[in-house]
């Protein structure tokens, strides 16, 4: 039999098992004073016995008073045995280095029950408190990152469909609360629009526990759309079933907006109406619009990936080299076209943009052709009075009083003529900008032709004509303004007297409803059938070796078309005489 | 010396203001030359059918038929009268004469000695 450890021995060991256990044993009496404290307890506070003993114990831990919780006082309060854990996080003022220690307390009692203090047993903890914290930081800052991803994140329960989770940026984007849309069916926040390919992802989802790049749109609390692009996939349990979803959608608003702006702006040179085409360096068509391909089939007989013919090669190539744009003309089927080349170096292609101008190129003809005609007619009355004043210079000389009279007259009408033909081109463009000749008033019809016939008294007595007029009363009075009226109304008859060589001009007026209508017809050249709806026009004349320049009809049609009247001519051709007709309101309209 | 009969010369004008013109200026030069002026180059050509002239002065612009293709019809006609063009406009727009001979041209407006001695080196 061996050699035995006697209890007696034991109950000797024990104030020596108690000095070294590894925990922290202390007692303490009523007022927190330390009576005892094993070596465990020394080196963790760093104190001797002689400076522990009697002393309080929150000041061997540094402290000013006890520690927040305390199990010691709270065993002798209530008698039974407490614990706390006591660490930097849940003291104030505790040293960072103390580290965190699990006290337990037990109260100690005199032979009458009563408690005189309580014996303290604490275990470090330090260690275990740090991993515990270290992991609550980490799970701090995933939960930072998952609510505030640029991404929305929301969990979903695959068999009910309900939304169990969603972070921070989900609620921001779409201005839900947190509790309006917890529990809530995933497909409430989802755009109509998109409902059904919302459908289609959760079924996508419980099947195979994966959505990608799924286009759908959410519905914002306030109605409007979100572009996402939907991500999923699956949380699953120990037998592999698809318990709920991580969900991420992806604002692609931005990316929609980019991506739709690109494609209208591509729709540009397509829409256009002109041809534009693009041809490479060495002169191969790269891309051409609808209107470009006609263009260049048709012209040149080139396709999309064949060359443009040598004359246009040349350009791209100018173009390029000299990083110059360049502007030509050409001309197929009858149609002009203005080519601007623009070079794109950094590419090595250019881009050409085609105008068809056709139509400007005749209008300029048109115009030059006008003003051609206008500076002859001025030039021809104006030549007519030089010439005449040649021939008054050689008569004055020679004292030839009737060549000199005679060259005096000529001389005085070239000059008028020229003046009316000036005055004339100048009135009607005046007319056509909004010119006003006077305010508008209560005519007398009768007035103003007599007094025109006053002016052309002369003329009508040198060609022997004879007027009549016929107003009837109720067409005399006419509301225009004067200087129109006048102009309106000598115009014609002046016209009628130029036309005709004998017989004679009547004036006839008749009221018709709100208007007067105003007849004027001689008995002079008449005007050609063909040529009767072109007489209104500028610059028209049935007989260029009459002077003056084909205004005064326009001038005519300008004021009736202004005062809300009309003018027409009627002619029952060439020789048979001419009936010009106007109407003019007889009140304001 | 015999006295020299006058010379007949065919005016072509549309505008009256230049017939009644060139009447004056040819008023004071009447023993030498015998002018008939006519309004149109129909009537000229008319005219010259049954008529000599030693010179046609002709206007360019005029309605319906201008002067260069009244001058071609004179030619057509084997009429090899020479002809002076008195125009409001440049002769050299004048594209209606290009490939055709024996005539002149003079701007208006035009002065008496201008004319005369035109004339004059043309036929005398």
């Amino acid at each position: 039999m061996g050699r035995m450890i006697t209890k007696e021995q034991i109950e000797a060991l024990k104030p020596y098992i108690l000095e070294n256990a590894p925990a922290i044993i202390a007692v303490h009496d009523l007022d927190h004073n330390i009576l005892w404290a094993n070596k465990a307890y020394r080196d963790a506070t760093g104190l001797s016995l002689k400076r522990v003993e009697g002393k309080k114990c929150y000041h061997a831990w540094g402290l000013d008073r006890f520690c927040k919780g305390c199990p010691v006082s709270k065993a002798m309060r209530t008698d039974k045995k407490q614990e706390a854990e006591l660490t930097p996080q849940n003291q104030k003022h505790w040293p960072a280095d103390q580290g965190s220690w699990l006290a337990k307390a037990t109260p100690i009692k005199d032979e009458q029950g009563q408690i005189i203090g309580a014996i303290e047993i604490a275990h470090d903890i330090t260690a275990t408190m740090d991993a515990v914290e270290a992991l609550r930081k980490t799970e701090l800052r995933y939960q930072d990152l998952y609510d505030n991803a640029p991404d929305m994140f929301v969990s979903v329960d695959a068999k009910t469909s309900k939304i169990l989770e969603c972070n921070r940026t989900f609620l921001k984007k779409t201005g839900y609360k947190k509790k309006e849309i917890i529990g809530e069916q995933i497909f409430s926040v989802y755009h109509p629009d998109s409902l059904e390919g919302a459908h289609k992802a959760f079924k996508s989802f419980v099947t195979t526990g994966k959505v990608s790049d799924a286009e759908l749109q959410l519905k914002k609390k306030n109605g409007s759309k979100i572009d996402v692009s939907l991500n999923v996939s699956a949380v699953r349990d120990k037998k592999n079933r698809i318990l709920q979803s991580r969900s991420v959608w992806r604002d692609i608003t931005e990316l929609k907006k980019a991506e739709k702006k690109i494609s209208d702006l591509a729709k540009f040179p397509e829409e256009n109406p002109d041809p534009v085409f693009r041809v490479s360096k060495d002169g191969k068509v790269l891309y051409s619009n609808v209107a470009g391909v006609k263009m260049i089939l048709t012209g040149w007989g080139s396709k999309i990936g064949e060359f443009v013919p040598e004359r246009w090669r040349r350009f791209a190539k100018d173009a390029l080299t000299n990083k110059k744009r360049i502007v030509e003309e050409e001309s197929f089927e009858d149609k002009t076209f203005l080519f601007t080349i623009t070079p794109v170096s950094e590419e090595h292609y250019v881009n050409i943009y085609v105008r068809d101008i056709t139509e400007l190129k005749e209008v300029e003809k048109v115009k030059y052709n006008i003003m051609r005609d206008v500076s002859h007619s001025i030039k021809t009355p104006l030549a007519v009075s030089r010439m005449a004043n040649e021939i008054l210079k050689n008569a004055i000389n020679t004292k030839d009083i009737e060549k000199a009279k005679m060259a005096h007259d000529m001389l005085h009408k070239g000059i008028e003529t020229a003046l009316k033909d000036a005055s004339n081109i100048l009135t009607i463009y005046a007319l056509s900008e909004g010119m006003v000749l006077g305010e508008d008033s209560m005519l007398s019809l009768k007035e103003i032709i007599e007094d025109i016939l006053k002016d052309e008294k002369w003329m009508l007595q040198k060609k022997g004509l004879e007027t009549k007029i016929d107003i009837n009363k109720s067409a005399d009075k006419f509301f225009c303004s004067h200087g129109e009226a006048e102009m309106l109304f000598k115009n014609i008859i002046e016209n009628a007297i130029k036309f005709t060589e004998k017989g004679n001009i009547s004036i006839k007026a008749v009221s018709r409803g709100k208007f007067i209508e105003v007849s004027i017809t001689d008995t002079g050249k008449g005007i050609k059938k063909s040529v009767q709806d072109k007489v209104f026009d500028r610059f028209f004349k049935q007989h260029k070796s009459v002077e003056g320049i084909g205004l005064g009809l326009s001038i005519c049609r300008e004021i009736a078309t202004r005062k809300k009247g009309a003018i027409s001519i009627e002619s029952r051709g060439s020789g048979k005489g001419t009936t010009v007709t106007v109407s003019l309101p007889r009140t304001k309209i | 010396m015999t006295k020299k009969e006058a010379q007949k010369i065919l005016i072509v004008e549309d505008n009256p203001e230049m017939r009644q013109i060139y009447r004056f200026l040819f008023r004071d030069y009447s023993k030498r030359y015998d002018i008939e002026v006519e309004k149109s180059a129909q009537i000229a050509l008319d005219k010259l059918k049954s008529q000599e002239y030693a010179l046609i002065i002709t206007d360019v612009l005029m309605d319906p038929m201008r002067g260069e293709l009244l001058f071609k019809r004179f030619r057509e006609e084997g009429v090899e009268t020479p002809v002076i063009f008195i125009s409001i406009v440049d002769p050299e727009d004048e594209k209606g004469l290009d490939g055709i001979n024996n005539f002149t041209c003079l701007r208006k407006p035009i002065t008496e000695e201008q004319l005369m001695e035109r004339v004059k080196k043309i036929i005398g």
